[in-house]
């Protein structure tokens, strides 16, 4: 403590002695977020922190941004949404760092997203669900594929294979609600027919009787709007109580290699959309996907993506402001267009991410393949789904 | 001194406010943290300390008041201070009815029942739309730390202040008798189960309001959070460490946990929980009266008594008599045929009794004979299988306890049952009180009543401090005070010296002569013999003879039944 008030006095003399420049030269561009890593949400979250942590590595090796090095502060949330918004209080108040990131989820950055934007701070977001950027808050950017349109590749791979039912299951969050709502409205618009949809609250755990009311009516498609945990839970039910369809696709929970290791065999054939693959002929994707590797010995998820992408998108705008101005930060990102690792950045008048798009995977033999748009695709889907052996 | 402490107080509040309204954020967002926890440990204190209802789920209204203040923010897009508002109107409206169910539960039934009652309302959040669902919903936040920290600020203020006048007040004397002895509060006329519905009602307000400020200042509401037991956690152990059941514990045991728990939160966010945890254990096992408890006897810390005796000298003849009561022999409460079976047992098995006007019952028996049975039938303690009682010609089976000495009734207990945690003047108080309306009524009573019973030099004191006779004088001393006009003791004067009794004596002779009856259970007859006009005679829960008390002492079914099992009880206390 007392070292601390040392160190502070120390600071302000010698930046009172030597010249602003030479004395920002030496002081960190503090980033600051809270993140998942216990709970249910830490396989997401820390594909996150990776790509954070490996902007940030990249940036500082190259000299920082404004010839600053760059500092991550952060803090486990562990998933609770008033725990996070009580450390982004204490982040902007006590550890007052210059750049907010975004908890992981769309519900927790409902829940911080006030107390930063009354701070009058910049949030670049990686979380997917619109009222965050619904023009209530003008300081919060979305850095990532918005959650009406997630769903929508599997949309379109079904309309190519001519099927025309489906039956939802959605997580009720703000995602779950979200993608489902814009999924139900695409695929009558398409002439296909929701014949069930239900919502099941985050703490369900038995999904033997939704799984057996979704395959009721024999769709073509089952479509789960989901996390990880409930991805997993529904997809064991409906090969328990042998359901099947010719298409089963799930958000979020099958990007993650957890999602294989815990299912093995039965996460085969499930589609899952995503915003990025480390396939991705985009911009710098291919040193990055090396760099991740090299780094982590993992291959780079979309969560690691656009986590990746948003510090860089950070470095781009400040370089462009060529200072730590909030206001003029939060400009440029509203101005700033883009080639991300993840697609073309941009974003419209409230925030919303309208440049990066979705593709689809589709866990085959073990792995997960890009299949849909067929321009990009690294393989042919497999379809139908063959059932449960 | 008072003048000193309403000063210091004043200072320390605009200190308060001044160092919200012009600090750093940080310094806000901190100084809120700990004034809101010290609000909702008040809250809790209320319910919990004052009325001894240990609360598992107070979060309940923290959680109430949260999502009160958010959907009307929301619904009707109102300014903060409506929304606030809202919740401490609201949350009381809603705390009735859940009294109501509640309150009937006591002890660690209630602790789990409130606890249950959190838990479902923790998920009625999260299924309605209203509220919105599981993972919560955005609303609007406080335009600055500093506003939410002045707020705050102000309105603890208000609440410590408003604990401080219901704690020097007729209903927080009542609060604390009922958590002292709830029966004994009942057989003195208060309406306990109103005066906990009340205090639910007001710590509901509390909390409330609590949590209309929490989710104001963070501009988020979510289920788990609203209705989160660590708050809940925190609370009790404000209080442990502060001091249960006292005005200004909640205060300082605010001011240091949540201090405490904000360093703790600022510099090791992720240990917080753990450590707040082994202090709570720590405080428990170390000062289980907290830091009130470590100064309660210094003279600033002490209670002071409610109100204070008329000084000696000073009339007392504005205290009326109960009733106008005649001199003439009449039957004033009679039982007929009065039975009550518990399972097979026949605890009292169709007993006629009557007693009249302006003289003395006896009622003897030996051990497990049905006479304490008989009192509570008779008090409405308990209510009879089959038969009738009657007061004054009008049934009161099936009325609650507590009308009765209302009605002229009062009764007292076998064991002694006075408010410990009172002082002997407002062990009196509280039943005088309870009587008449007015204050200066009340406090002419219980002061006549305290000379009555010559322990008006101990007014000061604190119960123990009595001898086990002045204990007993008390209890009947605290009859007096509703001038009935049916007295039952229930071995009223075991304990006591000759000259104890002696006062007794005097006591309720004077009751008598104005026409009231006295029914007593002894099992020292040389205690009453001198005043029963008549003896009643129970055994196996049945009457086996009446009469004046010369004659039933002779009677050999009494000798034999009475004296001989007599002897056969001693016999087996002595194998």
């Amino acid at each position: 403590m007392l070292q601390a008030i040392i160190r502070r006095i120390c600071t302000i003399a010698i930046l009172g002695c030597l010249s602003p420049a030479l004395a920002q030269a030496e002081a960190p561009i503090k980033i600051g977020l809270a993140i998942s890593e216990t709970g249910p949400s830490s396989p997401p979250s820390l594909f996150e922190l990776r790509g954070y942590e490996l902007a940030i590595q990249e940036i500082n090796q190259a000299g920082g941004i404004l010839h600053r090095p760059l500092e991550l502060v952060k803090y486990d949330d562990q998933g609770n949404p008033s725990t996070a918004a009580q450390l982004y209080q204490k982040l902007l108040t006590s550890d007052r760092v210059d750049l907010m990131l975004s908890p992981y989820s769309a519900d927790l950055t409902a829940a911080v997203a006030p107390i930063v934007n009354r701070a009058g701070r910049v949030m670049l977001t990686v979380t997917s669900a619109s009222d965050s950027y619904d023009g209530r808050y003008s300081y919060i950017v979305q850095g990532i594929t918005p959650a009406a349109r997630i769903m929508l590749p599997l949309l379109d791979l079904a309309k190519s294979k001519g099927y025309k039912t489906l039956s939802i299951l959605s997580l009720n969050n703000r995602l779950g609600a979200e993608a489902s709502k814009a999924l139900t409205a695409e695929a009558e618009a398409a002439g296909m027919k929701v014949l069930f949809h239900e919502t099941y609250s985050p703490i369900t755990t038995d999904f033997s009787a939704l799984a057996l009311k979704a395959g009721e009516p024999k769709p073509d498609m089952i479509l789960g709007t989901t996390y990880l945990a409930d991805s997993q839970g529904i997809l064991r039910a409906l090969k328990a109580q042998n359901v099947t369809a010719k298409m089963i696709g799930f958000s979020i929970g099958p990007i993650e290699p957890e999602f294989y290791k815990g299912l093995g065999g039965v996460a085969e054939d499930i589609f899952v959309p995503t915003s990025y693959f480390p396939t991705l002929k985009t911009n710098g994707n291919e040193e990055f996907v090396k760099n991740f590797r090299a780094k982590y010995d993992l291959d780079p998820t979309y969560h690691a993506a656009v986590a990746y992408a948003a510090v860089k998108t950070y470095a781009a705008a400040i370089e462009r402001v060529g200072k730590i101005d909030q206001d003029a930060i939060n400009k440029a990102l509203h101005d700033i267009e883009l080639d991300t690792v993840v697609g073309h950045f941009k974003v419209n008048a409230n925030g919303a991410q309208i440049g990066y798009s979705a593709y689809l995977l589709q866990w085959q033999k073990g792995k997960q393949v890009l299949v849909w748009p067929a321009a990009e695709a690294d393989a042919d889907p497999i379809l139908p789904h063959p059932g449960w052996q | 001194m008072n003048m000193f402490k309403l000063a210091a107080g004043f200072c320390f509040v605009g200190a308060g406010i001044a160092v919200a309204a012009f600090g750093s954020g940080f310094v806000a967002q901190t100084l809120f943290q700990i004034v809101l926890f010290i609000m909702l440990a008040i809250g809790w204190n209320i319910i919990s300390g004052f009325t001894g209802y240990v609360s598992f789920g107070q979060v309940s209204f923290f959680g109430l008041g949260a999502y009160i203040t958010s959907i009307v923010a929301l619904q009707f897009n109102v300014p903060w201070y409506v929304g606030l508002a809202a919740a401490g109107v609201i949350a009381p409206v809603m705390a009735l009815p859940l009294g109501l169910i509640m309150l009937r539960l006591s002890g660690i039934y209630f602790a789990l029942g409130m606890f249950g009652l959190a838990r479902i309302l923790q998920l009625i959040a999260s299924e309605l739309e209203i509220t919105g669902g599981p993972m919560g919903t955005s609303i609007p936040i406080a335009d600055s730390p500093q506003l939410a920290a002045v707020v705050c600020v102000s309105a603890t203020t208000l609440v410590v202040l408003l604990t401080y006048a219901l704690y020097r007040s007729r209903l927080g004397l009542s609060l604390m008798a009922i958590r002292d002895d709830p029966v004994a509060a009942e057989s003195i006329g208060i309406n306990t189960f109103k005066a906990k519905i009340i205090a639910f009602c007001i710590s509901a307000a509390v909390g409330g309001i609590g949590g209309a400020l929490y989710v104001w200042n963070i501009g988020f509401v979510d289920p788990a959070s609203a209705f989160s037991g660590t708050i809940e956690l925190q609370c009790v152990l404000i209080v442990l460490a502060g001091g249960i059941g006292t005005a200004f514990g909640p205060v300082i045991g605010g001011l240091i946990i949540s201090s405490f728990s904000t360093y703790l939160w600022l510099n090791f966010p992720l240990e917080q929980q753990a450590i707040l945890g082994i202090v709570t254990m720590f405080v428990a096992i170390v000062t289980p009266g907290g830091v009130a408890g470590l100064f309660a006897n210094s003279k600033l810390w002490k209670r002071q008594s409610l109100w204070r005796p008329i000084e000696a000298g000073a009339t007392l003849s504005n205290v009326t008599p109960f009733r106008a009561s005649g001199q003439d022999r009449k039957p004033i409460l009679t039982c007929q045929s009065i039975s009550v079976h518990f399972g097979g047992v026949r605890a009292v098995n169709s007993v006629d009794v009557t007693a009249y006007r302006g003289e003395m019952l006896a009622i003897i028996g030996p051990n497990g004979a049905g006479k304490s049975t008989l009192f509570n039938l008779m008090s409405s303690f308990l209510k009879p299988t089959a038969g009738r009682v009657e007061l004054n010609g009008i049934s009161i089976v099936g009325k609650k306890a507590y009308t009765l000495p209302h009605q002229g009734l009062v009764r007292t207990f076998q064991t002694s049952r006075l408010f410990s945690s009172l002082s002997v003047w407002e062990n009196i108080l509280v039943a005088a009180n309870s009587r008449y309306g007015k204050k200066a009524e009340a406090i002419a009573a219980a002061t006549k009543a305290l000379v009555d019973v010559d322990l008006l030099s101990h007014w000061q004191d604190s119960v123990d401090q009595l001898t086990p006779g002045q204990q007993r004088l008390l209890e009947i001393a605290r009859s007096l005070v509703f001038e009935p006009e049916v007295l039952l003791l229930d071995e009223a004067m075991a304990g006591m010296t000759m000259h104890e009794i002696g006062r007794v004596h005097q006591a309720l002779k004077r009751l008598m002569s104005r026409g009231a009856a006295v029914v007593a259970i002894e099992h020292v007859l040389p205690a009453i013999a001198p005043l029963a006009a008549r003896v009643h005679v129970l055994d196996f829960g049945t009457t086996v003879a009446e009469g004046i008390p010369a004659e039933v002492m002779r009677n050999p079914l009494v000798v034999e039944a009475y004296m001989g099992r007599e002897d056969a009880e001693s016999e087996k206390q002595h194998a």
